[in-house]
């Protein structure tokens, strides 16, 4: 194995893209090298090392899928392109790898690396790449640990794997799957990471419509399968113009869980964008998420998400932008503006459905969780104004969110010692609400119960209510224990008043 | 980290009267129909359909 040493640049990245199918020149040309350079160039890359004749294992399963049965004789190793922040040379990294000199150097500024794949077109293959810095606002929830040797050198980055599809073996929905299964699999013990041609195909082992390989693209059910052949359970979620869509991403990607948005790309068609991240600005944004149903959301501060968009590029942005016309507002709560252009004019992104690969024990659904808070709501809007109150509803785990109990830096509620020594479900919502800025308590519902907010006669996956201040918590308890006519009995249901009251409907005798 | 979240410096703490004055003159019963219907409604909307299933995503 060779070794070859690059100060970066535009240029430099595009010979080291290059094989015996495409040039660099024809490298540079392709938008989604562009966006790599540029990409690579904003986080501070200043040396690339390459590893040449490198065995990537996900296109080695796509070369045994496809490309070694082809007349054209496609190589089978690639090559891996490592990205550092500190300038060195070849003689500084031989001295390194002989010990001579500390790999600190090395490690402190490594930014992450791409398979260089040796096909004519999809030259981007899988890719690590460090974050932007958040610079207070960008977050990214939904990234890993990854850690690759070079020479022997343990390297560290935290990211999302990224590629472009080769439309031979994957297309858009495929990895974007490929890049969800990426966190999934970290996430959730037992599931699994299959590499492209094996999503591709587990998608069609229902209703193929066309051949497998090469892949045309997969129908929402046959991702649903791919997901199941996973280990995992799909929760599909359409979105139209009164869908709380911001609340619902930020609600998964707080939880690090991927949201593969299924959304129409303005005269493209529909495409897969792997969610991974958000950015919530100081200033409030220009067009926000309305409020839905007397609930106002943290969620609506988002002005931008960030996503793996196999055309565009890694941590992709997308602005949240308002619907154009009343028919959009129909169908749309908001439509986003990434990098997409057609004929050089921006192509807006319709957002049409979401797509979360779960664990089979996550089971109450966002939407389920808002009922429930809508239901408290319809109390408080009698007689207090909507736009006061403002809910951060997220999934998390028993071991998140005592753990966060116990950070000293973040504030929690009365009786934090007490809750860190009650029995939690594994996985829950968070549903904690602020009036006029300030916490007042927050709701907890048992993610791994079945819903059915419209039977709340049968359900009733809330657990616990925890307040923030002693006086408002008195306040509603007596306000409910007075509740002699029977209105909040009639509107919550009465298992919602105990728990508001400070008693557990779920006690056991 | 302990918030003070009644924000009563302020004056922005949420009172008995201002929550009592949620339940007056409720029609309670009308009330809680429409809502068990708006909160039906609102499920059912983004429970997915087969037609939904059979959208082709190739980009």
């Amino acid at each position: 194995m060779s070794f070859d040493f690059h100060v970066f640049s535009e240029e430099q990245l595009a010979g080291a893209l290059a094989n015996v199918f495409i040039t660099p020149e024809e490298v540079l040309q392709r938008e989604r090298s562009r966006y790599l350079a540029g990409y690579l160039t904003e986080i501070g890359a200043r040396s690339i090392v390459v590893e040449n004749d490198y065995t990537d294992g996900d296109y080695l399963d796509d070369y045994a899928s496809y490309y070694y049965s082809c007349f054209e004789p496609y190589p089978r190793l690639c090559k891996r392109l490592h990205f550092f922040k500190s300038s060195f040379d070849e003689a500084i990294f031989a001295n390194i790898v002989a010990g001579k000199e500390s790999p600190k150097l090395l490690k402190d500024s490594y930014l992450g690396f791409v398979i260089a794949r040796p096909l004519p077109q999809a030259v981007i293959g899988r890719t690590v790449l460090k974050t932007y810095e958040p610079a207070g606002r960008r977050y990214y929830p939904v990234k890993r640990r990854y850690e690759p040797h070079l020479a022997g050198i343990k390297l560290e980055i935290e990211g999302l794997a990224f590629q472009e599809q080769d439309r031979v073996t994957a297309a858009c929905a495929t990895v974007a799957l490929w890049s969800a299964f990426h966190m999934t699999s970290k996430l959730f013990h037992g599931t699994r990471r299959p590499r492209p041609s094996h999503i591709t195909e587990a998608a069609n082992t229902v209703r193929a419509a066309s051949r497998t390989l090469p892949t045309h693209g997969l129908d929402v059910f046959q991702m649903c399968e791919a997901i199941r052949a996973a280990h995992l359970e799909p929760e599909v979620i359409p979105i139209a113009g009164g869908t709380p869509a911001a609340s619902i991403i930020y609600g998964y990607l707080r939880a690090k869980l991927p949201v593969i948005m299924i959304c129409e790309v303005e005269g493209v068609g529909t495409h897969a964008i792997t969610l991974n991240g958000y950015s919530i600005p100081s200033e409030e944004p220009d067009f926000s998420e309305p409020v839905t149903r007397n609930v106002r959301s943290y969620a609506s501060r988002i002005a931008e998400f960030y996503g793996h968009d196999d055309q565009i590029g890694p941590y992709a942005h997308m602005f949240i932008r308002k619907p154009r016309s009343k028919k959009e507002a129909k169908k749309y709560p908001f439509i986003l503006e990434g990098s997409w252009k057609v004929d050089g004019k921006k192509a807006m992104i319709l957002p049409s459905l979401l797509v979360v690969p779960l664990y089979e024990k996550i089971r109450l659904r966002y939407i389920e969780m808002h009922a429930w808070i809508q239901r408290i709501m319809s109390l408080l809007v009698r007689s207090f104004t909507v736009a006061d109150f403002e809910w951060d509803v997220h999934l998390t785990t028993t071991n998140g969110y005592k753990s966060a109990l116990r950070d000293p830096a973040t504030e929690h509620p009365l009786g934090s010692d007490q809750i860190l020594l009650e029995q939690q479900p594994r996985f829950f919502w968070k549903a904690k609400v602020n009036y006029k800025g300030a916490p007042v308590f927050e709701v907890l519902g048992d993610a791994t119960d079945f819903g059915n907010e419209d039977d709340v006669k049968h359900s009733f996956p809330l657990f616990r209510v925890a307040w923030y201040n002693d006086q408002t918590r008195d306040v509603f308890r007596q306000f409910i224990e007075d509740d002699s006519d029977g209105v909040i009995r009639a509107l919550w249901g009465s298992k919602l008043s105990l728990l508001m009251s400070g008693t557990s409907p779920r006690q056991r005798h | 980290m302990r918030h003070d979240g009644n924000n009563d410096e302020q004056g922005n703490a949420m009172t008995l009267e201002q929550l009592k004055a949620a339940t007056q003159g409720a029609d309670a019963e009308k009330i809680r129909e429409k809502l068990d219907r708006d909160i039906a409604s609102f499920v059912q909307e983004h429970r997915v359909s087969s037609e939904t299933l059979k959208k082709q995503v190739s980009v």
